[in-house]
């Protein structure tokens, strides 16, 4: 059974990483680390840039929600909702080397404030910088749950609404907040999760010592110290805290729907309203200028200046080359993982004396979230260490932490799918007796076949644009586009940096593309005459 | 798809497999890259070796150091080009080190260097840049520096990722020993930001971010004599300057060994030599038959060089970098 086997991997990965980095650690100092002030001052700033840069999603996102809501009908509405729903595959390096054009000191920002006479501000390094990288990455997510939260809003209720004549304040207190009060928890527990493992951001725009965060601390306790006993503290103590966030926020779980399934357009009493307009105009507009001036900034910045030399170094084309080989690997590995586990997920709860089972499998593929990727990274490394030369090992440990982290998202996007297709036809194909290739050949691939490219277009991007693992095992040889720009950013080449930016959205747009494009392809079975 | 990845490997797989020997080099970004000494010091070596000198440059100098540790005894490299006085003991601590066999009493060190396994190849001495143009009166001593208003704006090192951020962390140490976290945080509102690299910082100063950055008295020489800009100043403080001494060394498990000390007497040679001062920008240990470049005539020369025992620097690093991480975490 390849499901099986694939959990016990994917587990057995896990332990063996974290077994791999005790052994060589030694002792563990975990009260020892715990006793430090410093440690303390990191935990503290984990949580409070996490908290506010959850606040600040979540805050932000209601208005935002509200008036994409309200205004059904504008000009690049669909480009806009679009927008949030991939702004989690944007290559984390190419949005904050956008951030540091608008908002560095010598960034749009300041531009603006020297010509209507002000002094320049430096607001970017430190907290600041990573709540404005945070939010811009969580904002879009947030408002994309709350916007499908608002569209499930039934008709009667404005209806109703329109009878009693409520006003603006009214509609969001009696119809709006209901709808997303239940959504609230959930998707903060999501940001916050994710801002409080965040890496490359934190790595790229804070770092220094007053803004250092658990993972950021652990990566540096290996790169910089080398203190594996340290990493191994320090790993256990995020470990621990991310568990128990998991249990508080997802203990009572609410569903978060990425895909809404209720038509648009209602009307609704306030839509008219000219304070209404202008508001929610306003809210749409500066979110937009927000969201998309970073990119803008990346491309203006790359088309001026010569930062096209770096197409002419080897270290873009070795980069380059890597960065396919390692995320379409990542991509096809996260992919047939994903598959598997959901296969098994979806046999398991076939049967009502197994259902209870399938949360482990479930389980497995969530707790890699829980991980810190450079924990589990070094613990690999030094297990195998013995068996190969560092370079091929780092690249081979890339794949693969890099497929262990985005089975996340592609068991997300898979067990749904899969568990309906076994509800309609395993019977079917264990009476007519079809197994193995054929019954990959005539059922699965055939029904399947658009979650499972999507999956893996979404794992592959998510591959070519990670920076995580990478950042330890990268040298000049051994390096992927987004280490480059982060390199770049490091030596100050900020022209070369948004030339190679542009390539790596270029090249994820292909990927992400081409591979979704691989289900409208009549490869496999025939077309029906 | 899956054949062309195959093909790519293949191709990436007989681009290593040579027939000459293959010295490798772990370096920094900065002497690896093209603008750095690297390029010269492959050509020249090169020439005389019959080999291929194949440098991997890794982000800092404490990366080379924890990238070996990381890699342990089957380290596919053979020397380690660029670590420092800071860092020596905790390198000879790892085991992963073996002697070289350059005798070291022809080199010209302004402080007696006496560890058989660390081969000096340049030093310099840390000091803060600034740009006449836009300065006219930086402070010109330690204390003035730490007294200075907070519109000052300073790019230092982080001491963890950066030798020239534990410098500055073991020039402050040996200026005010028990009193450097009241030192420290005096000087954090100053700080703009402390990057991870030196790289970064010299960008950010010379982009107008910073009104000053920690770099070494010879950095205005690059500015001289590649760019014919005398602008940029160091400011000599008479508390005294930091030293920095670049060391090379073999690593035990070298799958060249004989190679690897042949590099050795390389390095200690009157053609690496030449390229480390508009190379690298620092002293070369071997003072050049036809003397410095005049530019260097013109730099500031500390009054008093300050350099902690480097055994001490093993035993309370730790320490050290928390007291100012602390500071700057208030």
């Amino acid at each position: 059974m390849p499901g099986l086997f694939a959990a016990i991997l994917v587990g057995l990965t896990v332990v063996s990483a974290l077994c791999g980095l005790a052994i060589h650690a030694g002792d563990i100092p975990l009260f020892e680390q715990l006793s430090k002030p410093y440690t303390w001052s990191i935990i503290r700033f984990t949580f409070t840039q996490a908290a506010l840069s959850t606040f600040f999603s979540v805050a932000l996102a209601v208005p935002l929600a509200r008036a994409l809501y309200r205004r059904q009908h504008f000009f690049g509405r669909a480009l806009f909702i679009r927008f949030t729903s991939i702004s989690l595959i944007v290559p984390t390096m190419v949005a904050v080397l956008g951030i540091v054009a608008v908002h560095g000191r010598n960034g749009w920002i300041n531009d603006l404030l020297t010509l209507i006479g002000l002094s320049r501000q430096d607001y970017l390094y430190g907290l600041n910088g990573i709540l404005i990288a945070h939010i811009f990455f969580n904002l879009p997510l947030v408002t994309r749950l709350f916007l499908n939260g608002l569209s499930d809003i039934p008709a009667y209720q404005w209806k109703l609404a329109t009878l009693l004549g409520f006003n603006s304040k009214q509609n969001f207190r009696l119809i709006e907040w209901p709808a997303l009060r239940g959504l609230v928890p959930g998707a903060a527990g999501i940001v916050f999760l994710l801002c409080f493992t965040s890496f490359a951001i934190v790595l790229s725009l804070g770092g220094g010592p007053g803004s250092t965060t658990l993972e950021v601390a652990i990566y540096q306790a290996i790169r910089f110290d080398f203190d594996l006993s340290k990493a191994v503290a320090l790993s256990l103590i995020q470990i621990g805290l991310c568990l128990v966030l998991a249990f508080l926020f997802f203990s009572k779980q609410s569903v978060l729907k990425l895909q809404s399934d209720q038509p648009p357009g209602v009307g609704r009493p306030d839509s008219g309203q000219v304070i209404g307009i202008v508001h929610d105009n306003l809210v749409i507009g500066v979110t937009a200028i927000f969201l998309l001036s970073p990119f803008t900034a990346v491309l203006i910045n790359s088309l001026s200046g010569n930062g096209w030399m770096i197409l002419t170094d080897q270290r873009f084309w070795r980069a380059f080359g890597s960065s396919l080989f390692i995320s379409l690997n990542a991509g096809l590995l996260a992919t047939v993982l994903g598959l598997s586990i959901a296969h098994l997920i979806a046999r398991l709860r076939c049967n009502q004396t197994t259902s209870w089972l399938a949360t482990i499998p479930e389980l497995v593929g969530m707790l890699t979230l829980l991980i810190p990727p450079i924990t589990l990274g070094t613990g690999l490394f030094l297990l195998f260490r013995s068996f190969t030369d560092a370079l091929s090992l780092g690249q081979w440990l890339v794949i693969s932490i890099n497929a262990i982290f985005t089975l996340a998202f592609t068991l997300r996007i898979l067990v749904a799918p899969v568990q309906q297709q076994q509800n309609r036809f395993h019977h079917l194909s264990r009476s007519l007796g079809i197994t193995g290739w054929n019954q990959w050949k005539l059922v699965l691939w055939p029904t399947l076949k658009k979650p499972i490219c999507y999956a893996m277009a979404v794992s592959t991007t998510l591959s070519a644009g990670d920076m995580g693992v990478i950042a330890l095992f990268g040298t000049d040889r051994l390096s992927t586009l987004p280490l480059l720009i982060y390199r770049l950013l490091g030596n100050y080449r900020l022209d070369q940096a948004a030339v190679v930016a542009i390539c790596l959205c270029i090249l994820c747009l292909l990927l992400f593309w081409s591979i979704e494009k691989l289900a409208h392809s009549p490869a496999g079975v025939k077309p029906h005459a | 798809m899956r054949f062309y990845l195959f093909v790519l490997l293949l191709i990436s797989n007989l681009a290593l497999a040579q027939d000459k020997p293959v010295l490798t080099v772990y370096t920094y970004d900065s002497f690896a890259s093209d603008w750095g000494p690297g390029p010269k010091v492959e050509a020249a070596f090169e020439e005389e070796c019959e080999c291929d000198l194949n440098f991997v440059a890794v982000d800092s100098s404490t990366g080379i150091l924890s990238r070996v540790q990381l890699e342990g005894e089957s380290s596919s490299a053979d020397v380690l080009l660029g670590l420092d006085n800071s860092l020596v003991v905790e390198a000879q601590n790892t085991g992963l080190i073996t002697e070289h066999e350059v005798d070291m009493t022809k080199l010209d060190l302004p402080l007696p260097w006496n560890n058989q396994k660390f081969l000096p190849f340049d030093f310099g001495f840390f000091a803060f840049i600034y740009d006449t143009s836009r300065i006219t009166s930086p402070p010109n001593s330690f204390e003035k520096l730490l007294d200075a208003g907070d519109d000052l704006k300073i790019v230092i090192q982080d001491p963890r990722s950066s030798t020239t951020g534990l410098g500055f962390l073991l020039w402050v140490k040996s200026l005010y020993g028990e009193d450097a976290p009241q030192a420290w945080s005096r000087l954090a509102p100053k700080i703009l930001t402390v990057t991870k690299g030196w790289s970064e910082a010299y960008g950010m100063f010379l982009e107008g971010e910073a009104d000053m950055v920690l770099s070494y008295t010879t950095s205005p020489a690059y500015h001289m004599i590649v760019e014919q800009e005398s602008r940029y100043k160091a400011i000599g403080f008479p508390e005294g300057h930091g030293i920095q001494i670049e060391v090379a060394a073999v690593l035990k498990n070298a799958p060249h060994p004989e190679l690897a000390q042949r590099f050795m007497h390389f390095i200690a040679s009157e053609s690496f030599q030449t390229l480390i001062p508009t190379g690298n920008w620092m002293y070369p240990v071997i003072f050049p038959k036809q003397g410095l470049p005049a530019e260097f005539r013109d730099l500031v020369r500390p009054i008093k060089t300050l350099m902690i025992d480097p055994q001490g620097i093993a035993d309370n690093k730790a320490d050290w970098i928390d007291e100012f991480n602390q500071a700057l975490s208030q």
